[in-house]
């Protein structure tokens, strides 16, 4: 039977890690982001799982990274500060191909800012924040129900495509405290990294394959790979051959793109008759989603999309809304950091707007109203 | 029957990956002899070793060698290989690190793999210098030393690591040089007994760049000189050094670390020993504690589960 | 200790893998290795060799190795087994 139960985000994170799978946290406490690493302390060691506090957020980094090659899934837990500290290693485990999750519970400002109050600045840092292009992985969770699902997602895909996947999510939803119902564990779909069959001589750690990722064998399985931060050849050997650095990249790149079907993840809410949509995602999505039920008891043919997978960032999804809707409003918890994305995938076919604030309050589902209100006495 | 020395080294090397980037006449190489030949003698299965190192001259030794491997990022080596203790707690884990990568930029990681007493051999290539990067001041550059960013004489105090180890709580230090091989080996094998963590500084040589700045451009007369510079630990006393190591000046300062060693019977004090500095009894290594700590969780459970 | 008979042993030299550092030459304390114009090591006093390792030990690149006839081998595993 699936369970239901009433908890706040961060428990719903710490609890869908555990029904992922997730054996191994190294973590480093910070506000809003500590109840993950408290929970967790007491949960992995009953499921036989390793807990460990770390020295600081890069080493909490790394330390998943190498359990991960140990064969356990991993996980880490931070904000904002936190995250910058992580970039170092995040970008390791994008090079070496290393899956694991990176749960980042978003708060104001940069620095210390406002260490207890929401926002959603880190939106580029998650995209961008490790040196050189990389491809990434970014889930947004909007609920307590989310926090869980899209934590078992994340783990999901990150053995899928051997990557490091980013969790972002916020001080709005972290704290929340809401009913979410826990599917029995035989309904939760659970995917494990692909082990190789080929002997340990025909191995190749890093096969640059098209759309798709090597297995990965655990540390210790008899296949004595080499790991590196350099670029590589398919072996793992560092190489400075242009050509090979080319298919490589093109490997990195075509194993998130060529998989949108299988990554992306947003939906659409009342927007079959809608002249204006609300795009949104995380904690401001509730307020969106209320402003559209309020807008609609008043008559405003206000729909919006909720984007739960934000990076790689659903832009066939945007451009299909540029021509069925007038306007686009974007409330987010910073000065438009998807805002920009959407204007830049609109290109003019429909007016964007932001909502934007970070001041520690939370955008209302008023103030979404009366900005659309406001479109409308403007022809 | 007997098998040549080289013979076994090449056992556990990666030829495809050799030779080596490294120059002619670095330490390194025969600190990577060292370690294969210690690893052949302990009988440890390759399989069930894991190299993790950090980035420089140094980093590049775990893509030369059979192990399991990982090639970090500066500094963070032995967080790395803290996970992979923590997840894998019967493998044999060698930490490999530069005297920039281990006390500088690293310098917390180490702090703190000492501190939890993970169970790990750290080695601690130290050549006063940082080479890949051209030969640049290091935390252990000697008072005097010339480098590429102290061109008239560094003038900082070096760090002293075996101080920081005892205090941090590492179970075992050994130093050791590459010239002294054959007891080079024997620190390694003697490390690798360790339950926790255990840390063996090899003193090496960076001829090309540190040496060529203080009159030893050649490897061989910068090798030479760690036998004059450093001594044999005496094992009926235990006596311990202040500084790394001065191979250019005899002058340093002894490090005010009065407070934190016994010193009474060491007649010169700012001399550098080799051998087994130290080694504390009764050590065990974290991984080990941490999951007999989850078999009592588990028996707990048990019992509970019968209660019901 | 074992006898030791100079001059049953030969020097190899892989120029694949030697630097020419001169490292053996300089460890040898026989005087059994010498350099050539290219600083690469040969063995100019062959008859003088011991068999020490040394050379070997502190080869940085694992590019020199003494071969010895398996007589001597089986002498120095008996020796081993038994110390």
């Amino acid at each position: 039977m699936p369970t239901p139960a009433f908890m706040h985000g961060n428990q719903a994170v710490a609890e869908g890690a555990i029904a992922a799978g997730c054996r191994f946290y190294a973590g480093y406490p910070i506000t809003p982001s500590s109840e993950i690493a408290e929970i967790l302390s007491e949960r992995l060691p009953q499921v036989g799982g390793v807990f460990i506090q770390m020295e600081d957020e890069i080493a909490s980094m790394a330390a998943i990274v190498g359990a991960s090659l140990g064969g356990l899934k991993t996980a880490t837990a931070t904000s904002g500060p936190g995250f910058s500290l992580m970039q170092e290693n995040l970008g390791f485990a994008v090079i070496s191909e290393i899956p694991c999750v990176v749960i980042n519970v978003q708060r104001v400002g940069p620095s210390t800012g406002l260490p207890t109050r929401a926002a959603q600045g880190d939106v580029m840092q998650a995209r961008w924040g490790t040196h050189g292009d990389h491809p990434i992985i970014v889930l947004s969770p909007s609920s307590v129900q989310e926090c869980f699902d899209l934590t078992v997602r994340a783990f999901n895909l990150a053995e899928r495509f051997r990557t490091p996947v980013v969790l972002l999510s916020d001080a709005i939803v972290s704290a929340l405290r809401e009913k979410l119902v826990i599917p029995d564990a035989a309904d939760i779909a659970i995917f494990n990294r692909t082990q190789p069959t080929v002997a340990p001589d025909d191995y190749k750690p890093y096969e640059f394959l098209h759309g798709d990722v090597a297995p990965l064998p655990r540390f210790g399985d008899g296949y004595r790979f080499h790991v590196t931060g350099l670029v590589h050849t398919e072996l793992g050997y560092p190489t400075e051959d242009a050509e090979i650095i080319s298919r490589w990249w093109e490997h990195m790149s075509s194993k998130i793109e060529d998989n949108l079907d299988v990554i992306l993840d947003w939906e659409e809410i009342e927007l079959d008759d809608a002249e204006v949509a609300l795009v949104a995602y995380g904690g401001t999505a509730r307020s969106a989603m209320h402003a559209v039920s309020l807008a609609r008891e008043q008559g405003i043919k206000l729909g919006m999309i909720k984007i739960r997978t934000l990076w790689p960032f659903p832009e066939q999804v945007i451009r299909n809304l540029a021509g069925r809707v007038g306007t686009i409003i974007v409330p987010e918890l910073n000065f438009g950091q998807i805002r920009l994305e959407v204007e830049r995938l609109v290109a003019g076919r429909a007016a964007v707007r932001g909502i934007n604030r970070a001041d520690g309050i939370q955008i209302s589902p008023e103030h979404i109203l009366d900005v659309v209100r406001g479109l409308e006495r403007v022809p | 029957m007997k098998v040549q020395t080289s013979f076994i080294v090449k056992e556990y090397l990666r030829p495809k990956m050799l030779p080596s980037t490294w120059c002619g006449g670095c330490g390194l190489g025969i600190i990577m002899g060292a370690i294969a030949q210690a690893v052949h003698f302990k009988g440890l299965d390759k399989d069930n070793v894991a190299m993790v190192s950090g980035i420089g001259c140094t980093g590049r030794m775990s893509g030369y060698m059979d192990f399991n491997t990982i090639h970090t990022t500066h500094g963070r080596a032995p967080a790395f290989a803290t996970g992979l203790k923590m997840a894998r707690p019967e493998m044999t884990v060698l930490t490999v690190m530069g005297d920039g990568d281990a006390m500088s930029i690293g310098g917390n990681h180490l702090i703190h793999a000492m501190r939890r007493n993970i169970g790990m051999v750290a080695i601690v290539v130290n050549n006063s210098v940082y080479g890949l990067t051209g030969g640049q001041t290091s935390p252990t550059t000697p008072i005097g030393g010339h480098t590429t960013t102290a061109q008239s004489g560094s003038f900082e105090r070096p760090m002293n690591l075996e101080a920081l180890a005892r205090t941090a709580g590492a179970a075992f230090y050994a130093r050791a040089t590459v010239n002294h091989t054959a007891s080079l080996t024997k620190l390694i094998e003697r490390a690798l007994d360790v339950s926790g963590f255990a840390l063996v500084e090899i003193i090496s040589n960076c001829h090309v760049l540190f040496g060529k700045m203080n009159q030893m451009a050649e490897a061989s007369t910068m090798i030479a000189a760690m036998d004059e510079d450093t001594w044999r630990t005496n094992p009926t006393l235990l006596r311990r050094a202040h500084l790394p190591i001065r191979l250019t000046s005899p002058e340093s300062p002894s490090a005010p670390v009065h407070a934190l060693t016994e010193m009474d019977d060491v007649e010169d004090e700012s001399r550098t020993w080799r051998g087994v500095i130290f080694e504390r009894k009764g050590s065990v290594d974290l991984s080990k504690r941490y999951y007999n700590m989850l078999g009592r969780i588990r028996e707990q459970q048990r019992a509970a589960e019968e209660m019901v | 200790m074992a006898q030791v008979t100079p001059g049953i042993y030969e020097v190899q030299v892989d120029k694949n893998f030697c630097k020419a550092c001169g490292l053996c030459v300089a460890w040898c304390p026989q005087d059994v290795l010498a350099e050539d114009d290219e600083r690469y090591p040969f063995a100019l006093h062959l008859e003088k060799c011991i068999n020490c390792k040394l050379c070997e030990r502190h080869c940085p690149d694992f590019a020199i190795e003494i071969i010895a006839p398996s007589e001597v081998l089986m002498i120095e595993d008996i020796l081993a087994e038994g110390a």
